[in-house]
């Protein structure tokens, strides 16, 4: 049985502080970031990243996105994974237009989070890692302000999350009935203006159904993370997860600590028995320090306290 | 003649499977044993979307609806909405029940007097956050080789 988190654990998790995306090509994605207007920090200075070639981009409010050369694992085009950057209204609106200009395909996915319904704005970079623009006026340019994982077991993902790391869960997907009935309701369509990775098409096994296939939603867990959101997807297939022993790699979801908080964190996975890489101390690049693990959903994760 | 032992268990719709899990664990006291469409190796199977629960002896799925159920009136406790379930509770405990439900703000009618004539002592009506009706009650016969093994007859 798993055990509860200390009840203090929740309140030395900051934030978001960083994501980490695989691109194909460092010279072609660092032009396209550059165009959104992230500020390029330097090169070959975040740890995670390991030996690949990187760069490092700031984002708003001490946030960071760095880009790491390698091959994707699995398709982002068709994984519900994203990142969410938050800018204000005219100027979001502005590169919306700078981008269609310029020939870059803009999405207007249908999401099922109601703070994420009526505003929908998704690219993708140039390796399919996908992007969501958010409006959010008075938020620092480019800031991130959410975070979209796969899972392949949801419930172990809020055992994690919720539990062990004391997440307050803010809108859940795929409880209600009527979680159902709104993706029902929109049928094919839907299933084509939905976000690729949030809905699967339901093939029962039961004999007794006059319906045999059923358009569902996948079950959506969001967390609020200090200022920021996490979203948890119940992926609609299998995907590639990295080795058991690999703790550290990439794509990769940072979360700001306090130093207090690290050491809390690493003596708490440990007493959960959870394969934990660190904490280590860097010399050098934004981060301080970081301990690195894998949630259930085998994403990286890296705790950490920026310099 | 069909031979059995023993109910199995039962299955019952709910709209929201939170609220279920919160009425059935945290408030009445059951277990949570499983849950199913929350894996993707169960979607991909095309299975439905129901959880298991046990109430001490009793096993209850409780399968997610696909349609909007039928809601008996907020100030409506007793009825059947498809029908209702009903759980001995063991005398020396049914006021701490009542009190519990009170402080939950769980709606009941009751307590009802049953005949006394019969095995049934007192009962409290309610229904679970989907509307399924269900209901607490003592035997007057507790502790008796009768309640150990139930004997229907005479019940009205």
């Amino acid at each position: 049985m798993l055990q509860k988190t200390p009840p203090s654990l929740n309140t030395k998790i900051k934030g978001i502080s960083h994501v980490v995306v695989d691109v194909e090509s460092l010279d072609v994605a660092e032009k396209f970031y550059d165009a959104l207007g992230f500020a390029s920090v330097g090169h070959d200075q975040w740890p995670v990243a390991g030996a690949a070639p990187s760069a490092t981009l700031e984002a708003g409010a001490g946030q960071y996105v760095v880009l790491a050369k390698g091959p994707a694992r699995n398709d982002p085009r068709i994984s519900a994974a994203h990142t969410a950057y938050a800018l204000p209204k005219g100027a979001r609106d502005n590169l919306v237009e700078t981008l269609t200009t310029k020939g870059v395909a803009v999405h207007r996915f249908r999401e099922d989070r109601p703070s994420e319904a009526g505003d929908n704005v998704y690219i993708d970079d140039p390796s399919g890692n996908r992007i969501q623009l958010v409006a959010r006026d008075g938020a620092p340019a480019l800031s991130i302000d959410h975070a979209g994982l796969e899972t392949n077991n949801i419930l172990w993902s809020r055992e994690f999350y919720q539990t062990w790391l004391g997440l307050p869960v803010e809108h859940r997907v795929g409880w209600k009935t009527d979680d159902y009935l709104a993706a029902k309701s929109l049928g094919e369509k839907g299933m084509e203006a939905a976000m690729p990775g949030s809905r699967y098409w339901n093939e029962r096994y039961s004999q007794f159904e006059t319906e045999k296939k059923a358009l569902r939603p996948c079950p959506q867990l969001y967390f609020t993370v200090g200022g920021t959101s996490l979203a948890v997807y119940l992926a609609s297939r299998q995907y590639q997860a990295p080795r058991d022993d690999v703790l550290s790699g990439t794509p990769c979801l940072g979360l700001s600590t306090t130093d207090e908080g690290l050491k809390q964190m690493a003596g708490f996975l440990r007493e959960q028995e959870r394969a934990i890489e660190g904490p280590v101390t860097h010399a050098k690049g934004p981060i301080a320090a970081s301990l690195s693990v894998k949630d259930p959903g085998a994403n990286f994760l890296e705790f950490c306290v920026l310099r | 003649m069909a031979r059995m032992n023993s109910i199995s268990h039962s299955v019952i719709n709910v709209d929201d499977l939170a609220e279920c899990e919160h009425f059935y664990v945290d408030i009445l006291g059951g277990e949570k044993r499983s849950a199913c469409c929350f894996d993707t190796e169960d979607t991909m199977r095309g299975r439905s979307v129901h959880e298991t629960y046990i109430l001490q002896d009793y096993v209850f799925f409780v399968a997610l609806a696909e349609r909007p159920l039928p809601k008996p009136p907020e100030n409506q406790h007793r009825g059947l909405n498809g029908f209702r379930t009903a759980f001995c509770v063991p005398q020396k405990t049914f006021d701490e029940t009542l009190a519990a439900f009170k402080k939950h703000n769980i709606g009941f009618e009751g307590p009802v007097e049953h005949p006394r004539n019969g095995p049934f002592g007192q009962s409290i009506y309610f229904k679970d956050p989907s509307g399924n009706f269900m209901e607490f009650l003592t035997r007057r016969d507790e502790g008796t080789p009768a309640f150990a093994k139930p004997n229907f007859l005479g019940i009205g």
